[in-house]
């Protein structure tokens, strides 16, 4: 029936057909691009952050940003072409025929507006005049879209609901002008992993019903693959390959396809666990000039115990000022982190996994419960116990953007541990500071460039530098690869990897991706709303899952039916 | 909410009473003795005794402090020593005067600041964007007094298009009443206009670039209805808090315009006092002036919480 109903609507074969286009800021970013979608066709854009998936969706809407412009080539919608449109015509379209479910649900709704007046703006752009009227939509389109309660919460501000709420909002607004095509703009790539497929789930329903057409932009394959019918890979402003999704993830033809499809995490081991527990045995026993080093920086007691974290019982409570409301960010938590391992710490935002970092870090005091770094409990008291500790351990953070001063060189940056903690003479420093860039991977030539110059990998190597530079025991990486598109992530995993046999470095690795673990870490534990779910080593854990909240995140791991197989 | 503004009121009343006791002492610290000032250099010892005791400051610091307290509760504010008018009364013939001129100057530099700003974020980089810097540059760094003569003397005495000085109440008859009060008011305003001026570019620039603005237009939005519904309303909360930090000093301002222009004010009214050592008078305007400045800040916190729906909760909350 949608069909038809599209086939009624459209005197053309495709809802959008973009051919020859280029787009340019000061330099071209689209080159020649070119794909069609037919209608209740639901297409793929699939490429990494700098690919052009932002600017063809800008050129669709006639939304490009600053200086951009199309230099050559056409956007048609059903046979219109856009490029040429005025500014009424565009506005016209929007939102009544082009409709957009935006990348970050946080950011993207009016903060100083209630919900449902911006639904209603929409509605009433749309020619819908009667309030009542606009009232009752407002509220089906809300109750459609998958929130409950609609009639009272449609009066809340954004920063009322949850980023799965406010997807759904601006879901809800996209539907609101029963648009024929969708552009969904890497949805959910904000959102946790559960979240993200109910909000697909949901929308691909909602989609079906309607028989609206989709273009679904997004860097991930397995996203791609579960929830359309074509995938088109972009790579520097080009497409590279376009196909249904078995024929793409399956068998790709392209090198860049090639390397997507191999770098795109997975929950499928890669390597035989022996050899991976071998390799780390010989990290741990067998490479005497490390262990040496690393007793002289850590004292007696390190070479007691195996375990280089131990976290007793840990709770820590948030209290609210005032009304005497508390939050429970952890309740009870313990496990133990083995010497030169990866132990990983799994959950959704909220879990209180980054409060275990911070608490390790010393950052923030716990309320009750201890935390024994290499037997040393981290709530030290006394200035040379803290500065031990903080020799420990080092972090590294979740935003390669903003973790590095942006004013300093990144010689400056990596040499600050060795300033602060007064490590050797000026120029040992200096030699030290080049002996960790090598060990990063990253030319000399970088030490006089400030952060502003690299790229968002590059820079995560620069924070791992500076963590590695004072030698810690332990490393802890806290969502440290989780801002970097796929390629760059499989590239840091294995610098991960390579320094943790080479150094002997134990990790602590933070993370809400399941699937980044199974090929880092050897223990894993999960968490749920301050708890521990489930902990053990990974194999066991992702192949046996006991828990029922640990067999949700891994089935909520997108396209691990289609990769790998 | 109610809880939030109930909060906001009792915080106000708190520091009006520690600014009246600040106010106090200050004006018994000023150099000068207000029985000379009134009887003059030739007066015997005995005289001024006489003054002393009548103005009551021969009594000890602390009773005078109490009576200075009970007077403000009654709203008996006491005589000027100069005039020997009742100062309540004093206050509220040369309040009204100050009050319309500083609400007429708050009108036209929010008018003017808002949309100045506003041109200069949908031109960045053009003519009008350079034009709307550089009278935000000059209404900052050219003093009042200065532009006030200026004004005078090019649209006042030269054109003749504004009286030169002189008030006419407003309420009476308005037309004239704003007649006369536009030149003090454009003048008085200028500064201010000037910082909003910079401050809405700067907070429209960082809105429009928002993804709620880009969502808004994606959303096939009119234009003026996401500038103003979308990117204006949000940079009214930045707005709001720096405007209502410079609004104190729209009240000193006031004082130096007045005088320009030879306005019956508030302003006026404080210089003569100062001079002459006019102690009631001097801590009563002193008074009025702190109070004002402490509602304009409550009407300012409250205003801020209804623009931004996110401080309500969490204010709410603590």
């Amino acid at each position: 029936m949608n069909e038809q109903a599209n086939a009624d609507r459209a005197g053309d074969e495709f809802v959008l057909e973009v051919s020859g286009l280029e787009v340019s800021y000061e330099t071209p970013v689209l080159h020649d691009f070119g794909f069609t979608l037919e209608p209740g066709e639901r297409l793929a854009l699939v490429g990494q952050s700098g690919s052009g998936k932002s600017t063809t969706i800008g050129a669709v809407l006639g939304l490009l940003p600053g200086a951009g412009h199309v230099s050559s080539g056409s956007v048609k919608y059903r046979g219109e072409d856009l490029v040429r449109a005025d500014r009424q015509r565009l506005q016209s379209l929007r939102g009544r025929s082009i409709a957009l479910v935006p990348q970050d649900p946080m950011a993207s709704l009016n903060p100083s507006m209630r919900v449902g007046d911006q639904i209603a703006d929409a509605l009433r752009t749309y020619g819908m005049k009667e309030t009542a009227e606009v009232t009752r939509n407002v509220v089906r389109l809300m109750t459609e879209a998958g929130i409950p309660d609609a009639e009272a919460r449609r009066r809340s501000y954004p920063h009322e609901f949850s980023g799965g709420m406010r997807q759904r909002i601006l879901i809800a607004i996209a539907l609101s002008g029963e648009p024929d095509l969708i552009i969904a703009d890497e949805p959910t790539s904000a959102l946790d992993v559960t979240v993200q497929k109910q909000i697909l789930d949901h929308l691909a329903d909602l989609v079906a019903e309607r028989g609206t057409s989709l273009l679904f932009v997004t860097h991930d394959l397995g996203v791609a693959g579960e929830r359309t019918d074509t995938i088109l890979v972009m790579h520097e402003g080009r497409v590279v390959e376009r196909g249904a999704p078995e024929q793409v993830l399956g068998d790709p033809q392209h090198e860049y396809t090639k390397a997507l499809v191999k770098a795109a995490p997975s929950i499928v081991f890669e390597r035989p666990a022996a050899t991976v527990a071998e390799v780390r045995q010989g990290a741990l026993g067998g490479d005497p000039t490390n262990d040496a080093g690393r007793e002289e920086s850590s004292g007696e007691a390190a070479a007691t115990s195996a375990n280089v974290l131990e976290v007793n019982d840990l709770h820590k409570v948030y209290r609210l000022r005032g009304r005497g409301r508390e939050v429970y960010a952890l309740k009870g938590v313990s496990f133990t982190a083995k010497r030169g391992k990866t132990t990983a710490v799994i959950g959704e935002s909220g879990s209180g996994k980054s409060t275990i970092a911070k608490i390790v870090l010393g950052l923030e005091k716990a309320t009750s419960g201890e935390v024994l770094a290499d037997g040393r409990n981290v709530d030290a008291t006394s200035r040379a116990e803290r500065s031990i500790l903080r020799r420990f351990s080092q972090p590294v953070f979740q935003d390669p953007f903003s973790s590095l001063n942006p004013m300093w060189s990144i010689e400056r940056i990596i040499r600050e541990p060795l300033d602060v903690f007064a490590i050797g003479a000026r120029r040992q420093r200096t030699a030290k500071v080049r002996e960790v860039l090598d060990h990063v991977a990253l030319p000399e030539s970088m030490l006089e460039r400030r952060p502003a110059d690299l790229s968002g990998g590059q820079r995560q190597r620069i924070a791992i530098a500076r963590a590695l530079i004072s030698e810690p025991e332990l490393l802890i990486c806290d969502e440290a690869v989780s801002a970097l598109d796929v390629l760059v992530q499989e590239q840091i995993l294995d610098l991960l990897r390579d320094l943790q046999s080479g150094l002997g470095v134990s990790c602590l690795f933070i993370t809400h991706d399941l699937a980044v673990v199974a090929n880092l870490a050897d223990d894993v534990v999960v968490m749920k709303s301050g708890e521990i779910v489930e902990s053990g080593p990974t194999r066991d854990v992702i192949d046996r899952p006991s828990a029922v909240y640990t067999q949700k995140l891994l089935a909520a791991v997108p396209g691990s039916g289609l990769l790998n197989v | 909410m109610t809880r939030f503004v109930l909060t906001k009121i009792f915080h106000a009343i708190i520091t009006f009473v520690l600014s009246g006791i600040v106010i106090f002492f200050g004006v018994r610290l000023l150099p000068g003795d207000p029985a000379l000032a009134m009887a003059g250099e030739e007066a015997t010892p005995e005289r001024l005794d006489a003054i002393r005791a009548d103005l009551g400051l021969d009594q000890p610091l602390l009773v005078q402090f109490f009576k200075f307290l009970g007077s403000i509760l009654t709203g008996d504010l006491g005589e000027s020593t100069r005039t020997g008018l009742a100062v309540t009364e004093m206050i509220a013939t040369t309040l009204p005067v100050t009050l319309w001129l500083s609400l007429y100057a708050i009108v036209v530099a929010v008018v003017v600041g808002i949309a100045l700003g506003m041109v200069a974020e949908r031109f960045r980089g053009r003519w009008p964007e350079f034009g709307s810097n550089f009278v935000a540059l000059l209404g900052l760094s050219v003093p009042n007094f200065w532009l006030g003569l200026l004004a005078i003397l090019g649209l006042a005495v030269g054109l003749g298009w504004f009286p030169a000085s002189g008030y006419v109440d407003v309420l009476s008859d308005p037309i004239r009443g704003i007649y006369y009060l536009t030149l003090p008011a454009v003048i008085l305003g200028t500064s201010l206009a000037a910082v909003i001026t910079r401050q809405t570019r700067a907070s429209m620039i960082e809105s429009m670039g928002t993804d709620y603005v880009r969502m808004a237009r994606a959303k096939g939005l009119s234009r003026p209805r996401v500038l103003f519904r979308y990117g204006l309303r949000n940079s009214l909360i930045v707005l709001v808090t720096i405007v209502g930090l410079q609004l104190g000093g729209l009240i000193s301002g006031a004082v130096v315009t007045e005088r320009i222009f030879a306005l019956p004010g508030l302003g006026k009214l404080t210089l003569d006092a100062v001079f002459s050592r006019d102690y009631p008078v001097i801590q009563a305007v002193v008074l009025v002036i702190t109070a004002s400045y402490i509602l304009i800040n409550l009407a300012v916190d409250i205003l801020y919480s209804v623009i931004n729906p996110q401080i309500r909760v969490s204010e709410d909350a603590s």
